[in-house]
């Protein structure tokens, strides 16, 4: 896959719309499926998608090849992400530390700052408690939740995505993973 | 190791179960304490449960509405881009034939070529031989190219040796000695050098 996808921004680079199509075919599903477990918007993500493939195209020159391109890609995902939600939530920052990472203790933060599924999701189809708990979680900790266990993802990967230390994602997906643990315990949806 | 270690090793023990390392040390807490096994296991099975989210597949159109908006010149682009620097390329390609590759020509030709700016000192020539004799003193600079010359009275000013050899006897008075090595940069230099001497000289001419 990296061969490929190395092959084809090389030729993209080379003014090959093809290969830049080749690359959009590629990565649209998961690009899409990402955007749209981050966002809860199927509307958002076709969107934020569709800006993330111009985004790239318009920066392709500036890739290093020599690097994996999946990162890069998700790391453009990433950030026209959060430009959508500083134009619309100016309080809520994918890239904004979150206090509990530098505490010693398991924390996590209230879901009272992220907009409820209700306010901007368009509902396709019936979402489980799992989502709907996740969609409640902080961006941050959903950022990585969904880069690890959606998009199988590696630490290495996931730390040039988010550009943080690795040590940094290990921590805040731990902190992810309780903070929705304690939250499906209190709906009733795991046991204790 | 207590629950408190245990949890605050979870992560440890989750990443190496997630990644099918061997379990770390401290692992066997869990035959033990059915409460951290509970904790470690729910992580473990949230996991599991993210991975088995139904995934969403990009709306159909997608990828033709992404190269709709990509500009449809790519090829224009690239060119806009690599334009410039063909026309560098081919400025440097005219600039070597019209300057360097004469000057080179120029310079490596065979005919030897001696000038003096003292155009009083008696000098001898013979060929490719140019010699100052005992008892000459030549009172400006003496420049030779693809030349022998020697030197057994003075030279006070300066002397360029341009793929020339110098020998001086015993009693030679010579100032300093310039030696043009016959490499590309310096064969440009030496002439970008002698052109604003002579610019200089002729400015000086005009203004007197």
């Amino acid at each position: 896959m990296d061969y490929v996808d190395r092959v084809l921004v090389e030729k993209t680079k080379l003014g090959e719309r093809t290969a830049f199509a080749e690359l959009v075919e590629l990565y649209k599903d998961k690009i899409f499926n990402y955007l749209y477990r981050l966002t809860g918007s199927r509307e958002d993500a076709e969107d934020l998608a569709q800006e993330t493939f111009l985004r790239a195209y318009a920066k392709i020159d500036t890739f290093d090849t020599t690097l994996r391109f999946s990162p890069w890609i998700y790391r453009i995902a990433q950030n026209a992400a959060v430009d959508m939600m500083r134009r619309r939530k100016p309080m809520l920052y994918l890239d904004e530390p979150i206090a509990s990472d530098t505490e010693s203790g398991i924390a996590w933060q209230v879901a009272s700052d992220c907009p409820g599924p209700e306010e901007q999701v368009s509902f396709t189809h019936l979402k489980s408690e799992i989502e709907e708990t996740i969609m409640q979680l902080p961006t941050a900790y959903r950022a990585v939740l969904l880069l690890r266990y959606t998009q199988e993802m590696s630490y290495e990967d996931m730390a040039r995505t988010l550009e943080l230390p690795v040590t940094t994602v290990k921590t805040r997906l731990h902190r992810a993973r309780e903070a929705l643990r304690i939250r499906l315990l209190s709906s009733g949806v795991l046991d204790y | 190791m207590n629950c408190q270690e245990f949890l605050h090793r979870l992560d440890k023990f989750v990443e190496a179960k997630e990644d099918m390392a061997p379990p770390p040390a401290g692992m066997e807490h869990i035959d033990e304490c059915p409460e951290c096994k509970g904790i470690y296991e729910q992580h473990i099975l949230l996991g599991r449960r993210i991975r088995a989210l139904p995934k969403a597949c990009a709306p159909q159109g997608l990828a033709d509405k992404v190269m709709a908006s990509v500009p449809a010149s790519a090829r224009k682009r690239v060119l806009g881009v690599r334009l410039p620097k063909l026309q560098t390329i081919a400025a440097v390609a005219a600039a070597l034939a019209l300057f360097v590759l004469p000057l080179n020509a120029m310079l490596n030709q065979e005919r030897p070529f001696v000038a003096l700016s003292d155009s009083a000192a008696t000098i001898q020539v013979e060929g490719r031989n140019i010699v100052v004799p005992s008892g000459v003193n030549v009172r400006g600079d003496i420049k030779v190219v693809n030349g022998h010359l020697t030197v057994f009275g003075s030279v006070e000013g300066n002397i360029t040796l341009i793929r020339s050899v110098l020998v001086s006897g015993p009693e030679a008075r010579i100032g300093s000695v310039y030696t043009v090595d016959w490499t590309l940069w310096q064969q440009i230099s030496y002439s970008v050098t002698q052109f604003a001497q002579d610019v200089r000289s002729y400015a000086r001419g005009m203004w007197r």
